[in-house]
């Protein structure tokens, strides 16, 4: 367990030395936060709720999902590919501990080096120039975070197993845009889903991708029922246990295919 | 104690054969045509507990893909590889905890972090007690000097410093059995002479086993009880460094400078192969005759004024079992 906890406060460490990295961040999440929070001003103009959301209710979806998503940078598929392109994936495998737990602990250490670098400054400008973006009540904001907890988990989940092909591929190519893409439109994180057609609400309630935004944020703002809620955290804590079975199998196939770059 | 077995070990890798220009690009991703390598072709061999092993062989000879199949980092194509009765693979956890390993070329330490951090993690990973880290980081520090630099960021350090903390990063738990590929790597005369110190004290202080890839020649003359040569994939020697210096070039030559030109120099055991002037060159087999008898021998016939002993060159000796090698087959089949 110390060895894991040392990996994520070392890459901590190494993160907090880029500067130039934190403030190119911290400006591409501000510039994100001010055009949603424009395109939802716009569209409530006239209108007091949409889908039995109000307004208020709206800006502050659209603030706590960009701290989330401040929080939710993994870099799993860049660091796998680069140890794998490069052949350092071998040293790794030296080490007598869980290398997936390991790689996890790192990622967690990075989200952690955001909460510094990201979310404080964004939370602050966000509370001077549009609201404070306050939970529902402290019951939801509890629950909210259990369910923020296996949101980063999925995501997380779903980077690595994208991450492993590389251990077939070398590199990952468009993939990783085009899933980013995918979680942008289909997660909630920008429009949420019960603003879509109900028949494609259907279909993407069988998708892992609205529990990683859609489901803390409402619990958040108090959009759904106790029992929704329970629900929701049911189904992704399935989607974590499914995920996890998928990683640990493909994980297993590609240890059997690893290739040392490089000699 | 057996510590080291490979049993018929192979590996194969596919790779895909590129052709020439934009129309070879093109042809070998609609059609690629694979070839299979026999990177190592049927390897045994057995390592005795406290043996320092060098691996030799030319660029591309299989040496790094065996050593990465003993530590459990490639899975062989056939065949078993077992360190103390398990398989590396399969029990990787276990096996590595047993074992240290540097990599010249690679770096097992943080880039961006002090040296320090890289063992505290190591402390943690390998679950070494505080004292026992504290004894280690001592003797570390008295053989390698670590402490003069454990506060500079890694990638600040010079390569000589850097690959003094990579077998202090290895040997930080103790581990009896020492993987140490191309560790000598670039690094300078006091480099390599303080590394090769550093083995020989761990082996004989502690029994550590260790085996060793290397192109540096002195690395083995140096260190090495015993050699395994490989070429295409195959051991083509196995012995101590003596044995196959006998075999290979059982000769040695003793050099004469006499009185006058004129004197033609005889002995029964030993050639006369050149006589220029004062110079004379005998070639003698060590197993015939020993240099001491040969010298008594003619200094008590001739008119001896100085000499010298020349031993077959190790270089050339290598260079010549390479190059045997290739005549006898290549590795790629398809």
């Amino acid at each position: 367990m110390g060895a894991y906890l040392y990996l994520a406060k070392m890459k901590l460490m190494a993160f907090l030395t880029y500067r130039f990295e934190v403030i190119t961040s911290l400006g591409t999440n501000l510039i994100i936060l001010m055009a949603s929070v424009f395109l939802w001003k716009t569209a409530y103009s006239g209108t007091d709720a949409i889908s039995g959301v109000t307004e208020s209710q709206m800006l502050t979806y659209t603030i706590i999902s960009v701290l989330l998503s401040s929080f939710f940078s993994s870099n799993i598929e860049h660091s796998l590919q680069e140890r794998i392109a490069q052949g350092n994936i071998a040293l790794d495998f030296l080490k007598p501990i869980n290398l997936i737990f390991a790689y996890l602990s790192e990622d967690i250490g990075i989200s952690m080096s955001s909460v510094v670098s990201k979310l404080i400054p964004v939370l602050i400008i966000s509370a001077l120039f549009v609201q404070v973006p306050l939970p529902g009540s402290w019951l939801s904001f509890l629950v909210f975070l259990i369910s923020s907890m296996l949101s980063y988990l999925i995501l997380w989940l779903i980077n690595a197993l994208i991450a492993v092909l590389c251990f077939w591929t070398v590199q990952l190519g468009e993939l990783k845009t085009v899933k980013d893409g995918i979680i942008l439109l289909i997660s909630g994180k920008i429009i949420p889903i019960w603003m879509f057609p109900k028949w494609m609400q259907k279909v993407l309630s069988f998708m892992p991708f609205q529990y990683v935004y859609q489901t803390p944020l409402s619990i958040y703002i108090n959009r759904i029922t106790r029992q929704e809620i329970a629900f929701s955290l049911f189904i992704q804590a399935i989607w974590v246990l499914f995920l996890s079975l998928a990683l640990i199998m493909l994980w297993n196939k590609a240890r059997k295919h690893v290739f040392i770059q490089g000699g | 104690m057996i510590v080291i077995s490979a049993d018929q070990l192979s590996k194969k890798f596919t790779v895909i054969r590129r052709e020439k220009g934009l129309k070879g690009a093109l042809s070998s991703l609609i059609h690629p045509e694979k070839i299979t390598v026999n990177a190592v072709d049927n390897v045994s061999f057995k390592i005795e507990k406290g043996e320092i092993v060098g691996f030799i062989g030319p660029n591309g000879a299989g040496k790094s893909t065996t050593v990465k199949m003993m530590t459990g980092i490639l899975h062989p194509t056939s065949g078993s590889v077992e360190i103390n009765g398990l398989s590396p693979f399969k029990d990787r956890k276990k096996v590595v905890r047993e074992l240290g390993v540097v990599f010249g070329q690679r770096t097992q330490l943080y880039w961006d972090l002090r040296l320090g951090e890289s063992f505290e993690l190591l402390k943690r990973i390998y679950q070494i007690s505080d004292s026992m880290y504290k004894a280690n980081m001592k003797q570390m520090d008295e053989v390698l000097g670590i402490n003069e630099f454990i506060h500079i960021p890694v990638r600040q350090l010079s390569l000589g410093q850097r690959m003094r903390g990579e077998l202090a990063a290895a040997m930080l738990h103790s581990p009896p059995v020492l993987f140490l590929d191309e560790p000598t790597i670039g690094l300078d005369v006091e480099g390599k002479h303080s590394i090769r110190k550093f083995i020989r004290e761990i082996n004989q202080r502690y029994g550590t086993t260790v085996i060793l890839t290397t192109h540096d020649l002195d690395d083995v003359e140096q260190l090495c009880s015993r050699l395994i040569v490989i070429n295409h994939g195959r051991i083509v020697e196995d012995g101590p460094l003596q044995d196959i210096a006998e075999r290979m070039a059982p000769y040695r030559f003793l050099v004469l400078e006499i009185a006058s030109p004129g004197i033609g120099i005889r002995h029964s055991l030993a050639d006369t192969v050149r006589q220029n002037g004062n110079q004379v060159w005998l070639r003698f087999r060590k197993s015939e005759i020993s240099a001491s008898r040969l010298i008594s021998d003619l200094c008590y016939s001739y008119p001896v004024l100085d000499l010298k002993i020349k031993e077959p060159d190790i270089e050339d000796m290598i260079r010549e079992l390479y190059k045997l090698n290739d005549k006898t087959g290549s590795g790629v089949c398809n």
